[in-house]
């Protein structure tokens, strides 16, 4: 078992790819918020890339170990400390009970860590996912992030801890964190000519949109669009602002929801549905970025992509994340 | 001996908590930033009087950023 | 970049006499959106349209769809792109609009769900009093401590015409999405089309099980939470986390998209009473009955003088009810 001595900001338990096939139940997917990182920490320690692990926002996590097992770190580049020493991080090291670590502030780059542990998290998946959805109270541990006291029950390592300890991350496979994050995008529903003007989606594809502070689990909110950016004067029947809609259903996770003049992210907790225009989608090989942007830091550029394009993007994502890239 | 109570989140600043001429103890709420729509703490690490508050309502904050100077 | 490289309709079905046009919308990766018609409108019969098709295109079980979200008038296909490629899909989806070419063959099959409700019960009494004291003090859509009168006020009728209203028609769901479990409901009887503004600013909690209104739509609260629509009393639950009753072993969810629901006035101390069956003794027996939309015996119905004279009528009451009531 893990006992939590400080929660931190904000520590859940996630898996990937989350909660699917309940979009018109009212449930996203949740999930990692960069599932490249969790997979990474998992495969470090002997698990399948999607297994539940620590997803650390923001920092300042703090835990005890009741077992020796085998973990790793990934994600924002600021080392942990164990027992007051700093680890190296998308690497496996062992722990034994009554081992401490310790998250401070995040790194100069990226948002997230994930702390993976040899065999898992052992919560009860819950309509097939460990995932913590925090928007809605439910999956993960009792639906909500970690706080001081918990004790979260982990599984027993799958393999010998021998044969994983000491595991790293190839060094040139390990991801780039930028200060300005490009986004592979597919264009629609809602585009030129009929929503959105010609010079609107030149601009939401070229301009570089800063993550705003209030960017969260449900929503990663960039700076506003102009107004010329809309092809219509209103919404019609459904609402008096141009990117008002009838309601329909949002392409969770990646869609953009433009939400009066501000362009939102819709990604892990975010809306399944409702009254605004999407004018493009992230791919879901990329949506891992979103989730080390750092809100009030970081900023934002979309790409156009294709179907095809995505389509491979996640083959070699799914090639990335298996064993053949740690020595 | 001067110390900064320092921005631990990115964020805007919501309120400082403390006056100058306070003394805080170790492990007290010096100011609150806004980050996620949620209010981060930040605590003291130090014992000390306030001297300077170097932020106010609405300031945008890096991680490490000044937010109190500390006479400790 | 030129204008060309963002035209997102993949494909299309030209409208006949009785189907407006189909568009196939590309919408991310491994998303579609299906769409009747360009215009923006709500209209009940394109809800029914889309929900029979979306039958038909499940019962085809197609390898690599994921889920189908359907809205009014929209229907968001979920596909694993990896199994399953996006003109393929198409091409599925357009067999299933084939197979029903005019309005007249379209019968969606709807169960009926019985729900009892007790108007201005004190929970829910208590989310409003809640939001006079810490939200909005002297919010005008608060009458007598709740919303029923500011809802009647709206309309230009009376407290008792506008219950009647309530429990005189079926509400139709048109799909969830919005919140766990949740449903939009639509009046099937447009002479019960209550029209009322959301909450402004909105509430910070509800009680699980509250029923309100926000424009034309009818939404029963499946756990506490904040939320906009006035409210008007408190049913039974519709969704269960836990899934200890029989009704949810398969889900926490209650309603599916094309259910009507029928509302049953009742007692508060019924409601609790309920509410207690369900959730701690678990052996309520909620009441649903099994059932069709005939989507042109409906529109026969709709277009009746009958009908027709009653929707005028309400209109004309609604269009003074809206300049008597305060704006929020």
């Amino acid at each position: 078992m893990l006992k939590v001595i400080n929660g931190g900001i904000e520590t859940l338990v996630e898996d990937w790819p989350g909660r699917l096939g309940f979009l018109g139940k009212g449930m996203a997917p949740s999930g990692a918020f960069d599932n490249v990182a969790l997979g990474f920490a998992n495969l470090l320690v002997g698990n399948p890339p999607g297994e539940a692990a620590f997803e650390v926002t923001g920092g300042f996590f703090e835990a005890e170990f009741g077992l020796n097992t085998a973990i790793a770190v990934t994600g924002t580049p600021k080392a942990p400390l164990l027992n007051g020493k700093e680890i190296p991080m998308w690497e496996s090291l062992e722990v034994k009970p009554g081992d401490v670590i310790k998250f401070s502030h995040i790194g100069q780059f990226g948002f997230r860590w994930y702390l993976a542990v040899a065999g898992g998290v052992d919560v009860t998946p819950y309509l097939g996912s460990k995932s913590t959805c925090i928007f809605g109270s439910y999956g993960g541990y009792e639906g909500r992030k970690l706080a001081d006291g918990d004790v979260v029950r982990l599984l027993k390592p799958s393999r010998s801890l021998r044969e994983v300890i000491g595991r790293r991350v190839r060094k040139e496979l390990i991801p780039p964190y930028p200060r300005e994050w490009t986004l592979r995008a597919i264009p629609g529903p809602n585009t030129s000519p009929d929503y959105v003007t010609a010079a609107g989606m030149d601009y939401l594809f070229s301009h570089s949109f800063k993550i705003q502070h209030t960017s969260n689990r449900s929503a990663y909110r960039l700076e506003a669009l102009p107004d010329s950016f809309f092809a219509r004067p209103d919404g019609g029947v459904g609402g008096s602002h141009p990117s008002n809609i009838i309601d329909h259903a949002y392409a969770m996770r990646g869609a953009l929801n433009i939400c009066g003049n501000t362009p939102v992210l819709l990604i892990a907790d975010g809306p399944t549905l409702g009254g605004y225009m999407c004018a493009l989608s992230v791919i879901n090989a990329d949506l891992w970025k979103v989730g080390q942007g750092t809100p009030n830091r970081d900023f934002i550029k979309f790409q156009v992509a294709t179907q095809a394009e995505a389509t491979r993007a996640r083959v070699d994502q799914k090639k990335l994340l298996t064993e053949n890239s740690l020595t | 001996m001067e110390t900064n109570v320092t921005a631990i989140m990115p964020g805007l600043t919501a309120r400082v908590v403390v006056n100058e001429g306070d003394k805080v103890s170790k492990g007290q709420e010096v100011a609150v930033i806004n980050c996620m729509k949620t209010e981060i703490k930040v605590l003291s690490e130090h014992e000390g009087v306030v001297k300077k508050i170097l932020v106010k309502e609405w300031d945008e904050l890096q991680v490490g950023d000044p937010m109190v100077v500390l006479d400790v | 970049m030129t204008q060309g490289n963002f035209n997102v309709i993949l494909d299309s079905m030209p409208a006949t006499e009785t189907r407006l046009e189909v568009l196939f919308r590309q919408a991310g990766d491994g998303f579609l959106q299906m769409e009747y018609g360009r215009a923006q409108r709500a209209a009940l019969q394109d809800s029914f349209r889309m929900l029979a098709v979306n039958d038909i295109i499940h019962a085809k079980k197609i390898k690599g769809l994921i889920e189908t979200v359907p809205g009014l008038r929209t229907n968001l296909f979920h596909f694993d792109p990896e199994a399953l490629d996006v003109a393929s899909l198409i091409a599925k989806i357009k067999e299933a609009e084939d197979s029903m070419p005019t309005i007249d063959d379209v019968v969606l099959e709807s169960r009926i769900i019985h729900l009892p409700i007790a108007f201005e019960d004190s929970e829910t009494r208590k989310a409003v009093e809640k939001y006079l004291k810490e939200v909005r003090p002297g919010a005008p859509n608060i009458i007598d401590g709740y919303n029923l009168q500011y809802m009647a006020l709206c309309n230009g009728v009376s407290v008792q015409e506008a219950k009647n209203m309530i429990l005189g028609t079926e509400w139709f769901n048109s799909g969830g999405g919005f919140w766990p479990g949740g449903a939009f409901l639509w009046p099937t009887d447009p002479r019960c089309a209550l029209v009322v503004p959301k909450y402004n600013p909105p509430r910070t909690w509800t009680p699980e099980a509250a029923v309100g209104i926000g424009g034309p739509c009818v939404f029963t609260y499946t756990t506490p939470t904040g939320g906009g629509y006035q409210l008007f009393g408190r049913t039974i639950p519709v969704f269960q986390f836990s899934q200890k009753h029989p009704m949810f072993k398969d889900g926490p969810f209650l309603y599916r998209p094309a259910d009507r629901v029928r509302f049953h006035e009742t007692t508060e101390a019924d409601i609790l009473r309920i509410h207690e069956h369900v959730h701690d003794k678990t052996d309520y027996t909620y009441r649903t009955e099994s059932g069709k939309i005939v989507v042109k015996d409906y529109l026969a119905w709709y277009h009746s003088a009958e009908v027709q004279n009653g929707i005028n009528e309400l209109k004309a009451k609604q269009a003074e009810g809206v300049k008597k009531a305060p704006r929020l």
